[in-house]
C-alpha cells in the first residue's frame, strides 16, 4: 500500500510500486497528468509538483512517493473559476491545442508561489521542460507580465495585441478563445478522456522491412492467449482500396491501399491488429504472431526511385474511376499484376506512371522561358533539398471507437470528421448515417490529423468485433508510421536584367511521396501553386513529379508544399540579386504582385483539376517587406565583436491561400435559443486554433448577442451539416463565413418575425445589442426572448433557425515576409538565430492574440524545420531516431531571443469581415530567409534542410 | 524489466540489496527513461531516493564534496559548487528534468554523452564509494574502469577541486537533443588536461595532447587539427550525430580554443 497526499488529500493506493507515477494518478482520477512522449523525460505533459518540485511523472515510480506530498494540474482552477495565472494564459492566446496547458499552468504557478516577480530568465528556465508546438514561447513570457500585474495591480496594463475594426465589438478584439477554459484547466477534453471502462486495447504489428511481401500470418499462438479479442489481418480485413488523406471527394490522390495489405512497403506498415482485453494481453499476443515475409528491394529517394529497373513501390493493377487512358489494358500488362500487391485506383487522371514509381505529376507554363532566360543579363540554376520532417503533435494519433444501437460511435482527434466518417463508412460497408464522428479537441494537428490513420482501423475492429476499442499511437510510431512532410528535391532556374526585373522561373519538383500516395499530387503542388503567384513575371513554367518510395510516408503537413517552394525560390532569388549586382530588397519589390495583377499561372495549379485565373486581392505583401526591413534594420552590417562569429540577415516574402476556392464546403446552422441565446452547430474542426471563436465572434457582431450567450458545437457529424474540414488554410475562410451566412439568414428570420410581431415594415426594424429589435419607426423595442418566446408558442410560426453554407471561387490570399538576422559561427559550423521578425497579412485577425500565437509557433517549428529536424533512415529504411531527443524539436531555449510577430491591417473583400488565413503561412518563411541570412553573414548558400554545422562547414571549405 | 522496488534506507543497506540483477535507481531520468537498457536488463531497482547522507555539499577551501543523490539544480543553485560544475548542470537544459537528475546517477549512466563526465575526468574529480570491501576513494577514471569491467559499486559522493580555471563546451543540435561531443579542459595540479564524451564513441581524455601542450602551450589551429584527425586509437564513427571527419574536426577546433584560452597565447 502507497501512502500520499495528492492535491492536499491523504490517499491510500494498492499499485504495483514499480508502477509509473503517473499511473497511479490516473487511477486517482488526475486524467490532465498525460502522456506525450512515452516516458522520455521530454515534452513535460506529465508534470506534477513532488513535495513542490516540478518532476515528469513518468520518469517517477509509484513506490518512490510514499509520504509525499503531489500536486497536480486539476488542482487548480476550474473552466468557471480560473486562477489568475489560467487566466493569464488564456488571455495571453497560448491555449491553443494545449495538450500541454494544464502543465504549463501547473509550472507557472510553481513559479510565481516562489518567486512573485520572475524575469524573462527565470520564466524560461521554469518552461525549459514544457514542449509547445503551436504557440511557441513568446507570449507566455507574456503572460508572465499579465500575472505580475494582476497580481500586484490587480489589472493587466501591457497590450495583449492589437485590436482591429473599431466598429465591431468581437471580431478583432482581444477576447478568450471559447474552449480554452476548459483545456487550461485540464478537464474531459481529449480522445482519451471519454474512453469506456469496458474498452478493449489495439495494438499494431509493424513491418521490420522496408519492402515485402507477407506471404504468411500465423496468429494461433496469439489468439490462444487469454484476452485476445480478435486479430486482423491483410487475409481476413475487407478487400476494400482507399486511401488516407482526408480530402475533397473525389480524392485527387490515388487509392493504393487497404486496410493491412498484403505487401508492406514501409518500415512500421501494418502487418496485424491485435485487439484484447488489456493493453498488455494485446502487447503480449503481438509478439507472438509469427509472419513469413518475402523481402523486396526497396527505393528510399527520389533519386533511387527514378532510376532505370529500381524495385517498383506498387507493381499491382491500375484502374481509374474516370478518364481511362486508351492503352491502359496495355499499361497493365507490363506490371506484374500479383495479388499481393494489391491495386492502384486513380479518381480521375494525374499523371502517375507507376511503372517508374510515379505516383503523380503535373506540368505547367505561361510565356516562354527559354526566351527569357536568353534575354536575361544572369541566370541562377540551383537545386535545393529539403528532409523528411515529423508534425510531433503532443497527443499522439489516438481514436476511440464503440457500438451503439447498431452504429459506429468514432471518438476522433481529427481534422476532418466527415472524410473520418465517409472512409470509415467505406471500410465498414455501413452507411454515413450509422456512424457518428465526434471530434473532440484536438492536441495539435499540423496536417497529420487530416490523414484518417488510425480511425479506419479503430473503427473496423469495433465494427468486427463488437467491442469498444482504443488505439493510441506511441511516439515511435508517430515518427515510423503516420504522415511526414515530403522530402522535395527542388530545382529553380531564374533569370533577371539589370535593372532588378525577373525576366523567366523555372521550378522543378522531384517529391518523396513515401510508399501511399496520400496527398501526393497536391502537397508538391503547392510548392509552385503557393509560391510562383507571389512574382510579377510573365514566363514560368514548373515540371512536378512525385515519387513513391519505401521510406516512412509522407502526407500533408502545416505549410503543405510551399516551405519547400518559398525555399529554393527565395534563395534563388537572393543570389540571382548578388550576380546582377541589385539589393535583394529592390528586387524583391519591383518583382512581387500586387493587387489586381492577373495570376495566369494558376490555369494549370487546380489540385488536378483545372484552376482559377484570378486577379491578385487584398495584398499587404509590400506592406510587410517594408515594415520588416525597417524593424531588421535591413542594409545595417552587425559585428559581433567575435571574429568567429559573422552575422547576416536575410528574408523571404511568403503567401499561402485560405481553403481551396471551387473545392471546399463549409455549413453552419444558427438557432435562437428560449431565452434569446444562440447555438450554433458547426461543420467546422476547429483543431485548436480558435475556429469555435471565430464562428462565435462572426455570429457576435452580426446578431449583436454577447459572446457568452453564444456556444459553438462543432465536429460532429450527426449535429453538424458538412464541411469539408480544417485543412488548407480553409477554417476561418470557409467555415467563418459559413457561420457569417447562418448568422445573416438568422438576423433576418429574427427581423421577419419581429416585424410580424410588432406589425411594422422589416424596412424599420434594426437589430441592436444586446440581443433585441428596434422600430426606428416607432422606437418599439423586442428583446430576442420576446421574439423566440412567442414565435415558439402554442400559436407561433416556429423555432428560430437558419441554415448557412458558404462556397466561392473567391480568394483570399494571406501574404507575408519573414526576416531573419542569424550568428554563424565560422570554425565550428554553429547557426544562431538571433533574430525573427514574421510580419503577415491576414486581413482582419478575427482573434489577434491567437494569431500572433500561431505566428511565433509556426516560425519556431521552420527554425526547427530549417536547422535540426531531420527523420535519418538508415540503409534499410529503419529510422533512427524516432523518438524527441534525437529527433529534436525546438523548445523554448532555441527560441530567438529577438522574435517579433506584426500584423499588416489589410481587410479582404472576400473573408469573413476582411479575414484571411493565418497560420499555414507562417511555416514558409523560415529557411530562405534564415538561408539568405547565413550567405549575407559568411557568403555560403546552405542548398539543404537542415542547414547543419556540419553542412555549414562543408561549404566553408573546413571539412 | 525489473518487478520490484526496494528503498534503501542508507548506502549500507542500499549495498546490502545489490545483487547482480538489482539495479541502483537515482534520479529516474535515466533509468526510467524510454529505452533504458538498465532498467530493461534489471529485475530489481534500488531506490536511493529515501538514503540518507547522499544530500549534502560541503566545501573546504580546496575541494567541495557533493553527494551522489545531488540533483542538477542543487549543483546549479549552490553557493558551494563552482562554477565549472554549474555550468555543466546547466547544459542539461530541462529544468524538470534537473530537479530529478543526480550527479550520482549521471556518473554511474556512463552514457557517452554524458553532461558531466567530460569535466570530471578533466577537473580529475575523484569519488567516495561503497564496494562489498568497504568506502574507498578513487579517482573518476579508476571508477569507470572498475565500473566497465562489472564491480559492484555505489558512489556516495563527488569530490571536485573549488579553485580551478576550467573550460567546456557542448555541442548539440538543441539544447536538448543528446550531444555530439562535448568537452572539457582544466588546469589542474599538473597541469593542461582535456577530456571529452563522444556520443557512441566514448568518454576521452587525451593524454598524449596534454602531454603535447604541456611541452609546448602555444600549439596552432592545424597542429591541433590534424592531431585529432590523425589520432587513430580514438575510434570515432560515423552516425546520426554527424560525421567522423565533422566529430575528430570540433574536437580539434575546441581543443585549440581550449588551449588558447587557458595556456596560450591569449591567457
Amino acid at each position: 500500500m502507497i501512502n500520499c497526499t495528492i492535491n492536499g488529500k491523504k490517499r491510500s493506493f494498492d499499485i504495483d510500486p514499480t508502477c509509473r507515477l503517473r499511473e497511479m494518478l490516473l487511477m486517482n482520477g488526475n486524467f490532465a497528468v498525460r502522456d506525450s512522449d512515452d516516458a522520455e523525460g521530454f515534452c513535460g505533459s506529465d508534470t506534477v509538483l513532488l513535495d513542490g518540485t516540478p518532476v515528469f511523472s513518468n520518469l517517477v515510480l509509484a513506490g518512490e512517493v510514499e509520504g509525499c506530498e503531489i500536486r497536480t494540474p486539476d488542482s487548480l482552477g476550474n473552466s468557471m473559476n480560473l486562477t489568475v495565472i489560467q487566466q493569464a494564459l488564456v488571455d495571453a492566446g497560448v491555449v491553443q491545442s494545449a495538450y500541454n496547458a494544464p502543465a504549463a499552468a501547473l509550472i507557472m504557478t510553481w513559479l510565481f508561489e516562489n518567486n512573485p516577480n520572475p524575469t524573462r530568465e527565470d520564466v524560461k528556465d521554469a518552461l525549459s521542460g514544457i514542449f509547445i508546438r503551436d504557440a511557441g514561447y513568446e507570449h507566455y513570457y507574456l503572460a508572465a507580465e499579465l500575472i505580475k500585474e494582476k497580481l500586484s495591480g490587480g489589472e493587466y496594463k501591457t497590450e495583449i495585441a492589437p485590436e482591429f475594426r473599431p466598429e465591431l465589438k468581437a471580431v478583432g478584439k482581444v477576447l478568450p478563445k471559447i474552449d480554452a477554459p476548459q483545456l487550461v484547466s485540464g478537464e474531459r477534453a481529449f480522445v482519451e478522456d471519454y474512453v469506456d471502462e469496458d474498452t478493449c486495447y489495439m495494438v499494431v504489428l509493424r513491418s521490420p522491412y522496408a519492402s515485402a511481401y507477407v506471404n504468411k500470418i500465423d496468429t494461433s499462438k496469439a489468439e490462444a492467449l487469454p484476452g485476445v479479442v480478435k486479430i486482423i489481418t491483410a487475409y481476413n480485413c475487407p478487400d476494400v482500396t482507399y486511401m488516407s488523406a482526408g480530402q475533397g471527394n473525389p480524392e485527387p490522390s490515388p487509392h493504393d491501399r487497404r486496410l493491412l495489405n498484403k505487401k508492406v512497403r514501409h518500415v512500421g506498415d501494418r502487418v496485424a491488429a491485435v485487439i484484447a482485453e488489456t493493453l498488455e494481453e494485446a502487447i503480449k499476443a503481438r509478439d507472438l504472431i509469427e509472419v513469413e515475409y518475402e523481402p523486396l528491394g526497396a527505393v528510399f529517394t527520389v533519386e533511387e526511385a527514378m532510376a532505370e529497373g529500381a524495385p517498383l513501390v506498387h507493381n499491382g493493377k491500375v484502374q481509374y474511376n474516370a478518364g481511362a487512358p486508351d492503352d491502359l489494358d496495355e499499361y497493365n500488362s507490363k506490371l506484374s499484376g500479383d495479388e499481393r500487391e494489391g491495386k492502384v485506383v486513380y479518381q480521375f487522371p494525374l499523371h502517375g506512371d507507376i511503372l517508374h514509381n510515379v505516383a503523380a505529376a503535373n506540368h505547367g507554363f505561361i510565356g516562354d522561358v527559354d526566351k527569357a532566360f536568353a534575354e536575361a543579363d544572369a541566370v541562377v540554376e540551383a537545386t535545393y533539398q529539403t528532409s523528411q520532417i515529423q508534425h510531433t503533435p503532443l497527443e499522439t494519433h489516438i481514436c476511440f471507437s464503440k457500438l451503439e444501437n447498431g452504429r459506429l460511435i468514432i471518438y476522433a482527434s481529427t481534422q476532418v470528421p466527415y472524410h473520418v466518417r465517409r472512409i470509415v463508412s467505406w471500410v465498414t460497408g455501413l452507411s454515413e448515417n450509422k456512424i457518428h464522428v465526434i471530434k473532440t479537441r484536438v492536441g495539435g494537428g499540423y496536417g497529420s490529423k487530416q490523414d484518417i490513420l488510425v480511425e479506419d482501423l479503430t473503427a473496423y475492429a469495433t465494427f468486427a468485433t463488437g467491442r469498444p476499442v482504443l488505439y493510441h499511437n506511441t511516439r515511435e510510431e508517430e515518427f515510423i508510421a503516420n504522415s511526414t512532410r515530403h522530402p522535395m528535391r527542388v530545382h529553380v532556374k531564374m533569370g533577371g536584367k539589370k535593372d532588378g526585373s525577373i525576366t523567366g522561373i523555372y521550378l522543378k519538383v522531384d517529391a518523396n511521396t513515401g510508399p501511399y500516395g496520400n496527398h501526393a499530387l497536391t502537397v508538391p503542388m503547392n510548392s509552385c501553386s503557393k509560391t510562383l503567384p507571389l512574382f510579377k513575371c510573365d514566363n514560368m513554367k514548373y515540371d512536378l513529379t512525385i515519387y513513391y518510395t519505401n521510406t516512412p510516408p509522407a502526407g500533408a503537413y502545416q505549410g503543405y508544399g510551399t516551405p519547400k517552394g518559398t525555399y529554393g525560390l527565395m534563395m534563388a532569388m537572393c543570389e540571382l540579386a548578388e550576380k546582377l549586382g541589385v539589393d535583394y530588397k529592390e528586387m524583391v519589390l519591383k518583382n512581387h504582385v500586387e493587387e489586381g495583377y492577373m495570376l495566369e499561372i494558376l490555369k494549370g495549379l487546380g489540385e488536378g483539376r483545372e484552376g482559377n485565373v484570378v486577379p491578385v486581392g487584398s495584398c499587404g505583401l509590400r506592406e510587410a517587406v517594408e515594415k520588416g526591413c525597417e524593424m531588421i534594420e535591413w542594409g545595417k552590417r552587425e559585428e559581433s565583436g567575435d571574429p568567429d562569429w559573422k552575422i547576416g540577415k536575410g528574408f523571404a516574402m511568403i503567401m499561402q491561400g485560405s481553403g481551396l476556392p471551387g473545392l471546399d464546403h463549409a455549413n453552419a446552422i444558427t438557432k435562437l435559443e428560449m431565452d434569446g441565446s444562440i447555438i450554433v452547430t458547426s461543420g467546422a474542426a476547429d483543431i485548436g486554433t480558435g475556429l469555435d471563436t471565430i464562428i462565435a465572434k462572426v455570429t457576435s457582431d452580426i446578431l449583436c448577442v454577447p459572446m457568452d450567450r453564444i456556444t459553438v458545437i462543432s465536429g460532429d457529424t450527426d449535429s453538424g451539416a458538412f464541411d469539408t474540414g480544417s485543412y488548407a488554410s480553409s477554417g476561418t475562410f470557409f467555415s467563418g463565413n459559413a457561420a457569417v451566412v447562418a448568422a445573416t439568414n438568422l438576423k433576418e428570420k429574427i427581423l421577419e418575425e419581429a416585424a410580424m410581431q410588432m406589425v411594422e415594415d422589416i424596412e424599420d426594424l434594426e437589430i441592436l445589442w444586446p440581443g433585441e429589435v428596434r422600430s426606428a419607426k416607432t422606437g418599439k423595442v423586442l428583446s430576442y426572448y420576446e421574439i423566440i418566446h412567442t414565435s415558439t408558442s402554442g400559436t407561433g410560426r416556429g423555432h428560430l433557425i437558419a441554415p448557412g453554407s458558404f462556397t466561392t471561387a473567391g480568394s483570399s490570399v494571406p501574404y507575408g515576409a519573414h526576416f531573419a538576422q542569424v550568428a554563424v559561427n565560422i570554425r565550428t559550423g554553429e547557426i544562431k538565430v538571433q533574430k525573427f521578425y514574421a510580419i503577415q497579412d491576414a486581413g482582419t485577425p478575427i482573434n489577434p492574440e491567437a494569431a500572433l500565437c500561431q505566428m511565433y509557433g509556426a516560425s519556431l517549428k521552420s527554425i526547427g524545420h530549417t536547422l535540426y529536424e531531420d527523420m535519418i533512415l538508415d540503409k534499410d529504411g529503419n529510422c533512427v531516431n524516432a523518438n524527441m531527443t534525437d529527433y529534436g524539436v525546438p523548445m523554448i531555449s532555441e527560441q530567438p531571443d529577438d522574435f517579433k510577430a506584426v500584423l499588416i491591417d489589410v481587410n479582404d473583400e472576400h473573408g469573413p469581415f476582411g479575414a484571411k488565413s493565418i497560420s499555414e503561412i507562417a511555416c514558409n518563411g523560415a529557411a530562405p530567409a534564415i538561408g539568405n541570412a547565413i550567405h549575407d553573414a559568411c557568403g555560403v548558400w546552405m542548398r539543404s534542410w537542415p542547414m547543419t554545422p556540419e553542412k555549414l562547414l562543408k561549404e566553408l571549405g573546413r571539412l | 524489466m525489473a518487478t520490484k522496488l526496494l528503498m534503501a534506507k542508507s548506502p549500507a543497506e542500499a549495498m546490502d540489496f545489490k545483487t547482480a540483477a538489482a539495479a541502483f535507481l537515482a534520479g529516474g531520468t535515466e533509468i526510467n527513461r524510454l529505452g533504458s537498457h538498465i532498467a530493461a536488463d534489471a529485475d530489481i531497482l534500488i531506490s536511493l531516493k529515501k538514503c540518507s547522507g547522499l544530500n549534502g555539499i560541503d566545501a573546504d577551501g580546496n575541494f567541495v564534496t557533493i553527494g551522489s543523490m545531488c540533483t542538477f539544480q542543487q549543483l546549479a543553485e549552490s553557493d558551494k559548487v563552482p562554477e565549472y560544475l554549474k555550468e555543466a548542470a546547466r547544459f542539461m537544459a530541462s529544468r524538470t528534468k534537473r530537479n530529478m537528475a543526480t550527479i550520482g546517477g549521471n556518473i554511474a549512466a556512463m552514457r557517452t554523452d554524458s553532461y558531466l563526465l567530460p569535466v570530471l575526468f578533466a577537473v580529475c574529480a575523484r569519488v567516495d564509494v561503497l564496494t562489498a570491501e568497504g568506502k574507498q576513494n578513487i579517482c573518476i577514471n579508476s571508477f569507470m574502469e572498475a565500473a566497465q569491467a562489472g564491480e559492484e559499486m555505489l558512489i556516495i559522493a563527488v569530490i571536485v577541486p573549488e579553485k580551478i580555471k576550467v573550460v567546456s563546451k557542448r555541442y548539440a543540435n538543441t539544447a536538448q537533443s543528446h550531444a555530439v561531443l562535448t568537452m572539457s579542459s582544466a588546469i589542474t595540479e599538473k597541469g593542461f588536461t582535456l577530456a571529452a564524451a563522444v556520443k557512441n564513441c566514448g568518454i576521452f581524455r587525451f593524454r598524449t595532447f596534454e602531454d603535447m601542450i604541456r611541452k609546448d602551450p602555444d600549439i596552432s589551429e592545424e597542429d591541433a587539427l590534424a592531431f585529432f584527425k590523425g589520432a587513430d586509437s580514438l575510434k570515432i564513427s560515423d552516425d546520426m550525430f554527424g560525421s567522423e571527419e565533422y566529430k575528430r574536426y570540433l574536437m580539434g577546433v575546441t581543443a585549440y580554443d581550449f588551449c588558447r584560452k587557458l595556456v596560450g597565447k591569449e591567457v
